[in-house]
C-alpha cells in the first residue's frame, strides 16, 4: 500500500506505484492488524526522512469519474526508517468526523508520500522517562526531550502509534537569535486506559527553518525527527477504561457508556465528578468488568450543567474467581505489529480477494487495502466493486483465527496491589465533556497547491481603466505579491479545534483550502454566520489607495485560493454577524493586517466594514503577523477556562493568546506584532458565557503582542 | 551528529536534576579549540565574585494585601479560594474583575472589567511623567524596593512607559479614549539584568483613573544567597568558548550564517553579567549568573555581530 502524490488520478497512481514497487521492492504494506480494542495498526515499508499522510475512504469509486474521495485520517507523519507503523483510532477533529475503526463498517486505506524533510537538520528527540523496559501502573508521566538548531521545535508523543494529547507541561529554551533549540515536554498518561502488557512509546519532533506568515518571504523548510522506541509494560488492576462517545452530547440523544476490564474479580465503584471534584453520580458493582450507561443526569435524574466531567473508578479485589470470558487482558508486545491478516477468496463476480480481521474482543473489523492488485508480502490487495453491498453482506472467513479472551480465573497480567483508583479519560480522542456550550466554525487556507505559493496582481480599483490598488504603499504596478504556503495553519487549526472541543464546543464546520470558496465568505450568507464563534486563517494585505468598488475606502484584502489560482476578496464583501441566538457573535481573522489601523479607520468612516450590526467583536491584527501553532488554541483556552484561574473576555483572551504564543517561541521575529479588536463597543467585556447585545457604537483597539518589554 | 548526541546527554542531565549548575540552554552550542578569540572588552566589565541565588516565595505585607483588595474592590465574599501560598478573588457579579495573589510565585495579577464606552470615557488618567512616582509608591506599598529595578545609564529606574488608545466611531466621528497609562520594567540583581519574563523579575502596571492601578502583572520572588563563586577571568572565559561551553546567541536575521569551522576570529567587545531563572512556563527555583558577550565574528566573508552566552562561574 503505497503512495502517492495527491491530486493525480487514481489510475495513474496505481500504475506508478506498481512500477515503482516492482523495481525497488519498497512501498509495501507489511501488515495491518487490529488491536484488542478494534483499532487498526498499519505498517508499511518506508524510507528515512519521508513524510506520510494516511487517507481513508468508506467507499471506493465515489466520484463521478470513478475515482475515490479520500479523507485525511492523519498527516505529517514522519518515517520510522525502513518500516513505519501508525494506529488508526479515527479522526474526530475533522467534519464530518472519521470514527474509530471499530465503529466503522468498512474502511479503505492508502498511504500518501507527501514529501521529505526539508529543513537542513533533523531534530533529535528521545524519551528520557520512563526507561526502556520499565513497568507502569496508573498515571505515567512521560518526559520527551528534543534538540534542534532550527526554530519552532515541538514534540508529539505516540503510544502504539496513536498520538496523545498535547503535553501537560512544556518547557522551551532558546538562544538569543530567537531560535528554539531545546524542549522538554511532559505528558501524563493514564495507563489504565490501555490493556495490560507491553506498549511501544515513541516521540516525534518537528522544526522549521524560519517563520511563515508574511508575503514575499522565502520558503520555510520543515523536518521531523523520531525517537527510539521505548517499550513499557502497563500493569493495572483496572484496564481498558473506554467510552463510547468522544464528546458526549445528551441533547443529541447520546449516552456515554463507560466500561472497564479488571484483571481480577473486584468490587468496583464509579464516581462521575464535575470540574470541582464533586461527585454527581455513583454506580457500584462487582465482577471482572464494568459497564455503565450514563445519560448525563445526576443522582436522582437531576439536570447537570454543560461542563467537564471525569470518571473516577475504584476497584478492590474480592477474592472471587473471574467470571468466564472477562478480564485478563494482555495484548501488547511492545513491537511494531506483524502481519496477521485473516483472508479468504471471495466468491463474488470479481474473483478478488477480500480480507477481514477480527478483533480479539469479538467484532469483525473489515479491512480493505488499496490499490488493488498490489502484492504485499504474498497477500494480494483487492478492490471492492462498487456494486458490492456493504458490511451486512460480509462474513468472517472460515480460515480466520481469533484470539480468545482469557478464561475465568485470576489474570496472569497483573500482580500488583489488590485495589486501585483511576481517573479517566486522558487518552485521546475522548474528552471529558458533557453537553454543548456552543458551535464554532473554522476555515483556513494553507496556500500549498502551487509549491512555493501564489502570486497575484493587486485588485482593480474599480474605475475599470486598468488601474490597480496600491498595496502597503507600493504602486499598483508593483503590488503583485507572492503568498507563500502557510503549512503551520494546519497545526494551528488542529490545536484550536482540540481546545474548543475540550471546552464543550461543537464543530459546525472545519474547512481547508479547496473545501471553501471565496463565495463562502461573501455576504450575510457566509457559512460563518451559522455558528456562534468563527475563526479564519489567511494571508492578508491592505490597500493604500482608494477602492472604488468599496465606497472609495482604503480596503483590506485577503487572497483566497481555488485550485492553482487565487484571487482577492475585499474585507467589505464580507458581512459577519447574525442576530440569532446561536448566530455569529465573535469572529477572529488571523492574517497579516486583517484589522490594519489606517485602512480600518477608512472603512469604518465610509461604512465599508466586513461586519454587520449583529456582530459583537471582530478580532485580527494591525501588523504583519507570523504563524504560531498556539495562537488560536490559547485564544480558545483563555476564553474557555481563563488564565491563572482568572476569566478573560473574548477580546482580552485574543491579546493574551498572541502575547503568550509568540513569547513561547522565543523566536526573533523581524517586526513588531500588534493584535487588534473592533466591533461593538458594548461588547468589549463579552465572555463566551455572558455577553451584551450590540449597542450601535463601534470601537477599534490595538495592542502590541510582540515583543513585550 | 555525535556532538549533538553528547549535547543531548548534557541537556538530559541539566533538565533532570542538576539545576544548581549553570546550564545555558538558550543558545546554539559551538566548539573550536583553535578559535582565535580576542578579548577587547574592558577588563573591569565583570565583578570578581558573583552570587548564585535561590528563589523563594514572597509574602506581601498585610497593608498591601488590604490595598490590593480595595482596588476591586473585593470583599470576603469574593474570595474564591485561599491557601498557604495563593488567594484568588473574583467578584461574584463580574467574573472579569479578579485578583490573584501568589506568594509561591511572588505574583500579583489584577484585572478589571473595561468600564468605558463612547459616552463614558476615561478621565483623570495620570500623565506619563507621573508614572515613575506612582510606580515607586506602588512598589514601596507592596514591599519592593525600587532600587531592585533595572537602571538606565543615568541611574534612574528603567521604566518603559506606554499607553493604549481605543477609538470609538460614533455618528461618523472618531472619539479617542486612553483607558490607562502603563509601565513595564525588569529587575536587576547585583547590577545585572534579569533575563526572561514571568520567572520572578519583571512587572507591568496599568494606572487608570486618578492613578489607581487597573491592571497588574507582577512576578517578583524573594532571593536568598546560596553560594558565592569567583568569576572566571577573561582568559578562562575564552577557553570555555573554545572548548564548547558557550552558546551562540543573537544575530541579525539577514546576517550571514556563521560556520565556526571557517571563522577567522572572534572579537569580544563587551561583557555583561546577566541572570536567568527559566521562563514563565517553567520558572526555576535557582537564579543563575552568566555572561552575555557582544562579539564580532570575522567569517572570512563578512563581519557578523553576535551575542554569545557563556558560563561565568565554575559551579560544583
Amino acid at each position: 500500500m503505497k503512495t502517492i502524490i495527491k491530486g493525480a488520478s487514481i489510475l495513474g497512481i496505481i500504475g506508478a506505484l506498481i512500477t515503482q514497487a516492482t523495481a525497488q521492492n519498497q512501498l509495501q504494506i507489511l501488515s495491518a492488524t487490529p488491536t484488542v480494542e478494534g483499532a487498526i495498526t498499519l505498517t508499511w515499508a518506508s524510507n528515512p526522512n519521508e513524510i506520510y499522510e494516511i487517507d481513508e475512504a468508506d467507499v471506493l469509486n465515489t466520484n463521478s469519474d470513478g475515482s475515490t474521495a479520500w479523507n485525511t485520517l492523519y498527516s505529517d507523519y514522519p518515517s520510522q526508517g525502513t518500516s513505519t507503523f501508525w494506529l488508526d483510532t479515527g479522526n474526530y477533529f475533522v467534519n464530518p468526523e472519521i470514527v474509530h475503526p471499530s465503529q466503522s463498517p468498512m474502511r479503505f486505506y492508502r498511504i500518501v508520500l507527501t514529501g521529505t524533510n526539508t529543513a537542513p537538520t533533523v531534530p533529535i528527540v528521545s524519551i528520557s522517562s520512563p526507561s526502556n523496559g520499565a513497568s507502569a501502573t496508573g498515571d505515567l508521566t512521560v518526559t520527551v526531550i528534543a534538540y534542534a538548531d532550527q526554530a519552532f521545535l515541538t514534540t508529539k508523543l505516540y503510544v502504539d502509534g496513536q498520538e496523545m494529547n498535547e503535553p501537560d507541561t512544556r518547557t522551551n529554551w532558546a538562544d538569543g537569535s530567537g531560535i528554539t533549540n531545546y524542549v522538554q515536554d511532559m505528558y501524563v498518561l493514564n495507563t489504565c486506559e490501555w490493556p495490560n502488557g507491553t506498549h511501544t512509546l515513541f516521540a516525534t519532533a518537528s522544526c522549521q527553518t524560519g517563520a511563515t506568515g508574511a508575503h514575499d518571504v522565502g520558503a520555510v523548510g520543515i523536518s521531523y525527527g523520531i525517537s527510539p522506541f521505548v517499550p513499557v509494560a502497563f500493569s493495572n488492576l483496572i484496564t481498558r477504561i473506554s467510552f463510547t462517545q468522544p464528546f458526549f452530547m445528551p441533547e443529541d440523544g447520546q449516552t456515554q457508556v463507560v466500561s472497564a476490564i479488571f484483571t481480577a474479580n473486584v468490587n468496583w465503584t464509579l464516581q462521575i465528578q464535575d470540574d470541582t471534584g464533586t461527585t454527581v453520580r455513583t454506580a457500584t458493582g462487582s465482577g471482572g468488568s464494568m459497564v455503565f450507561d450514563w445519560d448525563g443526569t445526576g443522582t436522582g435524574g437531576t439536570n447537570l450543567p454543560v461542563g467537564t466531567y471525569t470518571y473516577l473508578i475504584t476497584a478492590e479485589t474480592n477474592g472471587l474467581a473471574l467470571p468466564a470470558g472477562t478480564g485478563g487482558d494482555g495484548s501488547g508486545d511492545g513491537r511494531p505489529p506483524s502481519p496477521s491478516f485473516a483472508f479468504s477468496a471471495f466468491g463474488g463476480d470479481s474473483g478478488a480477494t477480500q480480507f477481514w480481521v477480527e478483533s480479539p474482543s469479538g467484532g469483525i473489523v473489515p479491512l480493505f487495502l488499496y490499490p488493488p492488485g498490489f502484492d504485499t508480502n504474498t497477500l494480494t490487495i483487492f478492490e471492492e466493486p462498487v456494486s458490492w453491498s456493504p458490511y451486512s453482506s460480509m462474513r468472517p472467513a472460515s480460515s480466520a483465527s481469533f484470539a480468545a479472551d482469557t478464561p475465568g480465573g485470576t489474570s496472569e497480567d497483573y500482580g500488583g496491589a489488590p485495589s486501585q483508583t483511576s481517573r479517566a479519560p486522558k487518552r485521546p480522542p475522548i474528552n471529558p465533556v458533557k453537553g454543548r456550550a456552543g458551535v464554532y466554525g473554522i476555515a483556513y487556507d494553507t496556500y500549498s497547491a502551487n509549491g512555493n505559493g501564489f502570486t497575484i496582481q493587486s485588485p482593480d480599483n474599480g474605475l475599470n481603466v486598468g488601474q490597480r490598488i496600491h498595496l502597503e504603499g507600493h504602486s499598483g504596478s508593483t503590488s503583485t505579491f507572492r503568498y507563500p504556503p502557510l503549512v503551520p495553519y494546519k497545526w494551528e487549526a488542529n490545536a484550536f479545534i482540540a481546545q474548543m472541543k475540550k471546552g464543550n464546543w461543537s464543530q459546525g464546520f472545519a474547512k481547508v483550502d479547496n473545501q471553501f470558496t471565496i463565495n463562502d465568505l461573501r455576504g450575510s450568507g457566509t457559512m460563518f454566520n451559522t455558528v456562534k464563534l468563527g475563526l479564519l486563517l489567511l494571508h492578508g494585505t491592505y490597500g493604500t489607495s482608494q477602492d472604488f468598488k468599496a465606497n472609495q475606502t482604503d480596503q483590506i484584502y485577503f487572497p483566497i485560493t481555488s485550485g492553482h489560482s487565487a484571487s482577492y476578496i475585499r474585507a467589505s464583501e464580507m458581512s459577519f454577524g447574525n442576530s440569532a441566538t446561536n448566530g455569529l457573535k465573535w469572529m477572529g481573522i488571523l492574517a497579516c493586517n486583517s484589522l490594519q489601523h489606517s485602512s480600518w479607520s477608512s472603512m469604518q468612516s465610509l461604512g465599508a466594514v466586513p461586519y454587520n450590526s449583529s456582530l459583537h467583536l471582530i478580532l485580527g491584527s494591525d501588523s504583519v503577523i507570523w504563524t504560531e501553532e498556539h495562537v488560536a488554541s490559547y485564544w480558545a483556552k483563555y476564553m474557555i477556562v481563563g488564565k491563572t484561574n482568572q476569566t478573560l473576555s473574548v477580546e482580552s483572551a485574543w491579546y493574551a493568546a498572541g502575547q503568550d504564543a509568540y513569547a513561547e517561541t522565543l523566536f526573533n521575529y523581524t517586526n513588531q506584532m500588534n493584535f487588534a479588536a473592533s466591533g461593538d463597543a458594548s461588547c468589549r467585556n463579552d465572555t463566551l458565557k455572558t455577553y451584551s447585545n450590540p449597542g450601535g457604537a463601534s470601537f477599534y483597539n490595538s495592542v502590541k503582542v510582540w515583543p513585550l518589554p | 551528529m555525535k556532538a549533538k548526541a553528547v549535547f543531548l546527554l548534557i541537556l538530559l542531565i541539566c533538565v533532570t536534576g542538576l539545576s544548581q549548575t549553570l546550564s545555558l540552554k538558550f543558545g546554539t552550542p559551538f566548539r573550536r579549540t583553535d578559535l582565535d578569540v580576542r578579548w577587547k572588552a574592558p577588563s573591569n566589565s565583570l565583578p570578581k565574585e558573583v552570587w548564585v541565588y535561590r528563589l523563594l516565595p514572597r509574602q506581601f505585607p498585610p497593608v498591601a494585601m488590604s490595598n490590593l483588595t480595595a482596588l476591586g474592590p473585593f470583599t470576603r465574599d469574593d474570595l474564591v479560594y485561599s491557601n498557604a501560598s495563593e488567594m484568588l478573588f473574583k467578584k461574584q457579579s463580574d467574573e472579569l474583575t479578579s485578583l490573584l495573589i501568589s506568594s509561591r510565585l511572588g505574583a500579583i495579577r489584577l484585572q478589571k472589567r473595561n468600564p468605558y464606552g463612547p459616552t463614558n470615557l476615561a478621565t483623570h488618567i495620570p500623565k506619563a511623567t507621573e508614572l515613575p512616582m506612582l510606580t515607586s509608591n506602588f512598589l514601596a506599598e507592596i514591599g519592593i524596593d525600587v532600587s531592585e529595578v533595572e537602571r538606565r545609564a543615568d541611574g534612574q529606574p528603567d521604566f518603559h512607559i506606554w499607553e493604549p488608545s481605543t477609538e470609538y466611531f460614533v455618528n461618523h466621528a472618531f472619539i479617542t479614549n486612553t483607558e490607562f497609562r502603563a509601565v513595564n520594567f525588569r529587575r536587576s540583581v547585583d547590577g545585572a539584568t534579569w533575563v526572561g519574563n514571568g520567572s520572578g523579575g519583571n512587572c507591568e502596571i496599568h494606572f487608570g483613573e486618578y492613578g489607581k492601578p487597573s491592571g497588574i502583572k507582577l512576578s517578583w520572588r524573594n532571593l536568598e544567597h546560596s553560594k558565592r563563586y569567583p568569576v572566571a577571568p577573561p582568559a578562562t572565559i575564552v577557553k570555555w568558548i573554545q572548548s564548547g561551553r558557550a552558546v551562540q546567541g543573537m544575530t541579525r536575521m539577514d546576517a550571514e550564517p556563521i560556520d565556526w569551522k571557517t571563522v577567522r576570529s572572534l572579537d569580544v567587545t563587551k561583557a555583561e553579567l546577566s541572570y536567568y531563572a527559566g521562563d514563565p512556563f517553567s520558572p526555576s527555583d535557582w537564579l543563575m549568573p552568566f555572561v552575555a558577550l557582544w562579539t564580532s565574528v570575522d567569517t572570512g566573508h563578512s563581519t557578523v555581530e553576535v551575542e554569545i552566552h557563556c558560563p561565568v562561574i565554575e559551579a560544583h
